[in-house]
């Protein structure tokens, strides 16, 4: 009886701890972007706002690059999370069949889990990328990341855990691979499915490198790539332009945290509605895999 | 057998762009953009020396017909990357030059993009590259040889502003043919300014320092006499960070060169060879003097673990930095708000013993300009900054009658000197201090209308902070310590008079070993040098250090500077 009470104590305590740990530098962002600069680099800002203004803020939404970067990261979103699904839901179908019934799934398999093991480097990639002429444009985003290998094992046991009876009466009644995968299998599958698109939304909201490299103008950077060069500012250029206004910008720590609250405002607020599944999702997938 | 296959992916990676051109609007035109860059850079590799067409050799000559030139660069605000801005549409108008860019990116990522340009062979015919991609597009014969048509082309101020800093139009000759012209800025602003607590400096009743040795003694009041008068023994004499030397402010560097010991920068010793400032045995006294500081208590115990941005976070709570002539709007200026009594100002830093002491000073070149080796018109780049300086910097009537044209184009807007927005940039070393002078006449004679307008916004901030505005105290308040009497400049004037720089002698491109071993090397400097300060190890450390630092690389980079010095 005691030393559960004081496992739960224990417990109790290691998980608020977690969880400040991953709080507080929210909050402390939080708090300077609606403190005044001049707080803010003097160091008085911790939790709180010190001077409240929301000056960042109206000038982090007076630009317009914020905007269209922000269009730019929906469309591969919605483009992106939706080519992911169809392929991984494609892909994962076959390869949860039996050697007995798709010969050649052992190769397949292994042709799919070798890229996971693998890659060409960054180089490579953009020769591809270049070549297939999808360089500066919204596919280079989507169609370059458009298999997740791992998304893929993911649905793959999720559909082996699907009852075998199922298939076999679709079969009896007529009904294809075709059929049985849209009709059957991908209805009975949203935990897993809602699961992959969450993970798919946050990769494609996240991922900023692959904006660098394949964009040719920063016009067309989607968010978390702008979002980067405007976090991560280089002192050394700023001081070879000598350009004494710009340096004062650099300094100014307030838009910039207005500006990660503002970018990823929009993926907080999806999370906690898709989180269910996602939870489910995992499990359902790993046990009766 | 292996060639084999990989002709067969290569031809399924050509077959895929007539599958995938279909998919899209976008995706078309960078597919059919393929085959033309592609063929240019083969162009390229045959080295076709250019046909330079004109005999006439004007500086300000135009094309007709127009050429065209694409480019790639980093961009800091939006307007720069845009190839229709004012500047740009004047090098149309002007030189027949029609710039277009391949690709922009940001500040901070160029470097990476370039990298990736460069390793698939996806040049542009103008781009910026730093001295390390410089040196291997030189190696690999993928930029021109500019050296004729900067003899031929280049305006009088092109080549003055090129060669008035030292070294720097030189850092882009290889084995003495120019490949690249410099991206100038001045050296002479990042070198060393001493900045005091002067407010502290009256209530505490000491004069002005003169020497090291007032420093140290100022230092010592700073900690000691509670000069900020709470009763709490809270202040401290020196600012520095844990970066010691490689930061831009509260760095220990201005002090070592009032023992005239150069970190960092190559000098040339008693031989004539160049040696490592670093390990001088100058180094090993100042820092013996720092450990002292330290251990009574005037340097902050923390230094260690913070930056440059938090120390001057806390900047009220010092007496004494070192560091560049931009210190106050790096922050101080933000701190300066919230405590208004606060006061600085910049003297020129104090030699311990009877000769001045000496800044240092870097390059000042961060970025050059190359044109992809076999494009038609070399020339065009020389062409461009000829324009650009001369409407920036030039005066006479074709100066005037670029900066009319520019008006107009920009719809009447007043035309404002560096904006960085023009493909190609760069300025005289001196820039900020000619401004200063300028801003300095118009306070005196109480009339700023002489003055262009990119000086109109610092005089207004300085003689707002003279007259005792408040609003916006901060920031005016730094541009008087930058531009106003008795400022930065002024010291950085004291500088220039009596020729108290040290130029870095080493100016070439890292050599190989230094590739491979300077991060290494220069981080066991940071680590020693940290070490002795906080008393965890004794002065003699150094001794051991400078061991090390020649076993562990130094001595073969000190023989390939040596050799690159020789070949010069």
């Amino acid at each position: 009886m005691n030393s559960h009470k004081s496992f739960h104590l224990f417990n109790y305590a290691f998980f608020i701890v977690l969880s400040l740990l991953c709080l507080l530098p929210i909050v402390h962002v939080l708090a300077e972007s609606f403190s005044s600069n001049s707080a803010v680099t003097s160091g008085m800002v911790d939790l709180w706002p010190v001077d409240f203004t929301l000056d960042s803020y109206r000038y982090v939404l007076s630009k317009p690059e914020l905007y269209r970067a922000f269009g730019i990261s929906v469309e591969r979103l919605a483009a992106g999370t939706l080519i992911n699904l169809v392929l991984c839901v494609m892909i994962a179908y076959p390869l949860s069949k039996e050697v007995k019934s798709f010969r050649a799934r052992t190769f397949f398999a292994w042709f799919f889990v070798f890229t996971m093991l693998f890659n060409g480097g960054l180089i490579p990639s953009y020769m591809v990328v270049r070549y297939t002429g999808l360089l500066d444009s919204i596919g280079a985003l989507t169609l370059s990341n458009a298999v997740n290998v791992f998304f893929v094992v993911l649905m793959l046991n999720f559909f082996r855990g699907l009852p075998k009876e199922l298939e076999e009466a679709a079969f009896v009644d007529g009904a294809g691979h075709w059929t049985t995968l849209w009709r059957i299998y991908v209805p009975l599958s949203t935990p897993s499915i809602a699961t992959i698109a969450l993970f798919s939304m946050v990769f494609h909201w996240n991922s900023w490198f692959d904006g660098l490299i394949f964009m040719n103008s920063p016009d067309h950077y989607p968010l978390a790539s702008y979002l980067q060069t405007v976090v991560n500012v280089s002192l050394q250029q700023l001081m070879e332009q000598g350009d004494l206004n710009n340096l004062v910008e650099v300094s100014d720590r307030t838009a910039r945290a207005a500006q990660i609250l503002v970018t990823t405002a929009p993926i907080l607020v999806a999370y906690p509605f898709l989180q269910r599944y996602f939870v489910k999702g995992i499990v359902l997938g790993s046990v009766k895999g | 057998m292996k060639r084999r296959k990989s002709k067969a992916i290569l031809s399924v990676l050509i077959g895929l762009p007539l599958v995938l051109s279909a998919c899209g609007g976008n995706q078309e035109e960078s597919a059919g953009n393929t085959p033309s860059s592609a063929s240019a850079s083969q162009g390229g590799e045959e080295g076709s020396p250019s046909p330079s067409g004109t005999a006439q050799a004007d500086p300000f000559g135009k094309y007709d017909p127009a050429v065209s030139i694409t480019a790639a660069r980093p961009v800091g605000k939006p307007s720069e990357g845009d190839a229709n801005n004012p500047y740009n549409r004047l090098f149309q108008q002007e030189l027949g030059i029609k710039v277009a860019y391949d690709w922009t990116a940001p500040n901070n990522s160029y470097d990476q993009k370039l990298s990736v340009s460069m390793a698939s062979g996806e040049l542009p015919d103008l781009f910026w590259v730093n001295a390390n991609q410089l040196a291997q597009l030189v190696e690999a014969g993928q930029v021109e040889d500019l050296s004729a048509v900067y003899d031929k082309y280049a305006s009088p101020l092109t080549k003055k502003i090129m060669t008035e800093a030292a070294n720097q139009l030189d850092s882009a000759k290889f084995d003495g043919k120019l490949y690249a012209l410099p991206y100038t800025s001045s050296p002479y602003d990042q070198s060393q300014f001493m900045w005091i607590r002067t407010d502290w400096l009256k209530k505490l009743n000491l004069p002005e320092p003169k020497t090291m040795a007032d420093v140290l003694q100022l230092s010592d009041a700073f900690t000691h006499n509670d000069p900020d008068g709470n009763g709490k023994n809270d202040t401290y004499g020196l600012a520095i960070n844990k970066n010691l030397t490689t930061a831009f402010y509260t760095v220990i560097t201005g002090l070592m060169n009032g023992y005239h010991a150069y970190p960092d920068i190559w000098i040339k010793d008693s031989s004539g060879k160049l040696a490592y400032g670093s390990i001088q045995p100058e180094v090993k006294q100042a820092l013996a003097e720092l450990q002292k500081l330290y251990q009574s208590g005037q340097i902050d115990k923390e230094f260690g673990v913070q930056d440059e941005s938090k120390v001057i976070g806390s900047i009220d709570k010092f007496g004494i930095l070192f560091g560049s002539l931009y210190a106050p709007v790096s922050g101080m200026n933000a701190v300066k708000d919230q405590h208004q009594d606060m006061d600085w100002q910049a003297y020129p830093v104090p030699s311990i013993d009877d000769d001045p002491a000496k800044v240092q000073t870097t390059l000042g070149v961060q970025s050059y300009y190359v044109v992809k080796k076999g494009y038609a018109h070399p020339e065009a780049l020389i062409k461009l900054m000829n324009t650009h300086l001369e409407y920036d910097f030039g005066d006479g009537e074709r100066a005037d009658q670029y900066r009319e044209k520019l008006k107009a184009l920009s719809g009447g807007n007043e035309f404002v000197v560096d904006d960085n927005d023009a493909v190609v940039g760069g300025e005289p070393p001196t820039k900020n201090y000619d401004e200063y002078v300028a801003i300095n006449q118009a306070l005196q004679s109480n009339d700023p209308s002489k003055l262009g307008p990119s000086m109109k916004a610092p005089y207004d901030q300085v003689s707002a902070y003279l007259k005792g505005d408040t609003e916006n105290l901060g920031l005016n308040w730094a541009f008087a310590k930058i531009f106003g009497p008795q400022s930065a400049e002024s010291v950085e004037g004291h500088y220039l008079d009596q020729q108290l720089f040290i130029p870095d002698a080493f100016y070439g491109a890292p050599t190989p070993t230094m590739r491979d071993k300077m991060a290494a090397l220069n981080k066991m400097e940071v680590e020693t040098f940290t070490k002795i300060i906080m008393g965890a190890a004794s002065a003699d450390e150094f001794d051991k250090f400078v061991e090390d630092w020649k076993k562990l690389g130094g001595e073969q980079i000190t023989k390939e500077v040596n050799d690159w010095a020789a070949s010069r």
